[in-house]
């Protein structure tokens, strides 16, 4: 007590509060540049999402005569086999469509509320599937279907329907917490299910289903089994031009244009690296102006602590307040900046989550050891250097 | 410890101009604990500079200096640090006291170290030497002579083998020397511990056992 009353003089407190603001600046970039990273994994790791593997969806050009029904939609056996029988085309699946009516309302808060349309439904093999969710089962029996919904579907939520409705916007993970109840009918015959969302896909713009679920919904609420009407193509190589042409001269139209994916993809990785780069530079500036600091203010109290050290006191207990003062600011910067990283973090996740597949499951320890690690290795520094630099007056 | 023996010691800074045939620099000269030395000398002839070769302030001298035996040129700041609670109390010449301080609190500061003398010891020595009645002020406030008793007071707060004092009494008039120097002599005996007192030529209140000059 004696000791801190007689050193804290000459402390600076206007460098101690810029030092606390470089830091808590610094360290938040950092830890927000690797939080971020950290969400935004899948989207380099699984894939998916801009960065997904090649696969093509294509379908019939719609047209007067197809509305009119002289000519339709489906593609038939032949076509079929023309398709998968191309050199360039590694596999294909058609898409399964429901033969029945399917109507989904929504529980909430345990009541099933007003809310409800009517959907539709379709699947495909899971092997063309972007993502496999643990959920992602059906058997015979079981009442629980779980669905995959197009990411863009979520776009469409946040930033069209929810704004106009006066309706909360909301991440995936949250979506996926709503419980649907399912409504199917036809063939004169009609259940319940439940329901939730289990996942979002990049790659297929449709409602899905397992392929397993529809089939046997199909035999048993179904009106008749139709053709697909859409197929979904795993090529070789994107680029080959033999692939437009014949897509071309059959009139078939081609979703799902990933021709930029991979310098999206770069492009991301360098800004989150030049960011992380810039919190790393901060933080090490606001290091030299705490170690510049400390060494002003043993300069300004040298005489004080010359003579401690001659009064018999050991350099450890000299250093003592000082390292003190600097454990307590390094912890209020520590969680400030965690704090502020859990605000940023709510408020990016619901603006990208439409966009990019964000995992926002893992609220990071990861990041939690990182911020520690990093304060740590601050508070070390800046203690070393302390006792050092005190030692260095006693001789 | 029990003897302070030096090895044909001089400081570095007057190593041509000391003294060599008296009784301290360029000799073996050995200080027993329980006896008191008087070092007398005109100023610049290196009294501060032994005291603060014996209690590891400098280093620049030439010789051998040895505590019991063991050279203090290989000492650590750990055993100096152990040394100055324990073996050696100095009392400077610029006092090194904490001017922001109150007269109680300097004298805290060295005794929470120590946990030498009782509150009850303390305000006795502070009565005895005159300023109990100054123990809450800041020492800044304080004329030379009172920081010099305090500082002397001081000196009293830890465990001792030897008690170095610095031209103690430059700033005290004669009543207070031979009041402080009856107490100092009184507290050297219960201890037995020795004493070096360094003075200009007065020999004060003391009974030494060896004039030495410098």
């Amino acid at each position: 007590m004696l000791l801190w009353h007689l050193l804290r003089k000459n402390i600076a407190v206007g460098q101690l509060v810029g030092y606390i603001l470089a830091t808590l600046l610094g360290l938040t970039i950092v830890l927000m540049s690797i939080q971020f990273f950290t969400d935004i994994r899948p989207v380099f790791s699984e894939k998916q999402g801009v960065f997904a593997r090649d696969y093509l969806v294509i379908s019939k050009k719609v047209s007067v005569f197809k509305t009119l029904k002289i000519t339709n939609t489906s593609f038939s056996e032949d076509e079929m086999k023309e398709i998968a029988d191309q050199r360039f085309i590694k596999r294909m699946a058609g898409f399964t469509t429901a033969t029945f009516r399917v109507y989904a309302s929504m529980a909430i808060g345990g009541k099933v509320a007003n809310l409800g349309t009517s959907l539709f439904f379709e699947s495909v093999p899971n092997e063309f599937l972007d993502i496999k969710p643990d959920d992602w089962k059906w058997s015979e029996g079981s009442n629980f279907i779980p669905i995959i919904l197009p990411r863009s579907y979520l776009t469409l939520y946040n930033f069209g329907f929810a704004p106009s409705q006066g309706l909360p916007q909301l991440s995936s993970s949250m979506f996926s917490k709503l419980d649907l109840t399912i409504e199917l009918t036809g063939n004169s015959k009609d259940a319940l299910f439940h329901s939730r969302i289990v996942g979002f896909t990049d790659r297929i713009n449709s409602i899905l289903v397992p392929q397993s679920f529809m089939d046997w919904a199909n035999v048993q609420f179904g009106t008749s089994s139709a053709p697909p009407s859409r197929l979904i193509l795993e090529p070789y190589n994107l680029t080959d031009p033999h692939m437009g042409d014949f897509f071309a001269s059959h009139d078939y139209e081609v979703a799902n244009d990933k021709a930029a994916a991979g310098e999206a993809s770069s492009f991301l990785r360098t800004l989150i690296f030049v960011v992380l780069t810039v919190g790393v530079i901060i933080t090490l500036l606001a290091l030299g102006l705490m170690l510049l600091s400390i060494n002003l203010l043993i300069q300004k109290n040298h005489e004080k602590i010359e003579n401690l050290a001659l009064a018999g006191y050991p350099s450890p207990v000299i250093a003592r307040p000082y390292q003190g003062l600097v454990i307590v600011i390094n912890g209020i910067i520590f969680v400030l900046s965690f704090l502020m990283v859990s605000y940023l973090r709510d408020y990016y996740i619901v603006m990208f989550s439409s966009s990019l597949h964000i995992d926002d499951s893992s609220w990071e320890w990861n990041n939690l050891l990182w911020g520690g690690g990093i304060i740590l290795g601050l508070t070390i520094v800046n203690n070393v250097w302390i006792y050092l630099k005190i030692r260095e007056i006693r001789r | 410890m029990h003897t302070i023996k030096l090895k044909q010691v001089a400081p570095e800074p007057i190593a041509d101009i000391a003294a060599r045939d008296l009784s301290i620099w360029y000799t073996e000269r050995s200080f027993e604990c329980g006896r008191r030395y008087l070092i007398k000398s005109e100023s610049g002839k290196g009294k501060s500079s032994l005291f603060d070769f014996l209690y590891g302030r400098r280093n620049d001298f030439i010789g051998n200096i040895e505590f019991d035996g063991a050279s203090i040129q290989s000492l650590r700041i750990k055993a100096w640090t152990e040394i100055r609670q324990r073996h050696i109390s100095l009392v400077f010449q610029g006092f090194r006291l904490f001017p922001e301080l109150t007269v109680m609190e300097n004298l805290q500061l060295k005794n929470q170290l120590t946990h030498y003398l009782s509150a009850d010891k303390l305000n006795y020595l502070l009565d005895a030497v005159g300023i109990l009645e100054k123990r809450n002020i800041a020492l800044r406030w304080l004329s030379y002579g009172q920081q010099q008793r305090v500082a002397i007071v001081r000196s009293l707060c830890q465990p001792f083998d030897f008690l170095l004092l610095d031209e103690p009494f430059s700033h005290l008039d004669e009543i207070n020397q031979q009041t402080i120097c009856r107490l100092i002599s009184d507290e050297l005996s219960e201890r037995g511990a020795g004493l070096l007192l360094s003075s200009l030529g007065d020999d004060y209140f003391f009974d030494f056992d060896e004039k030495l000059a410098l």
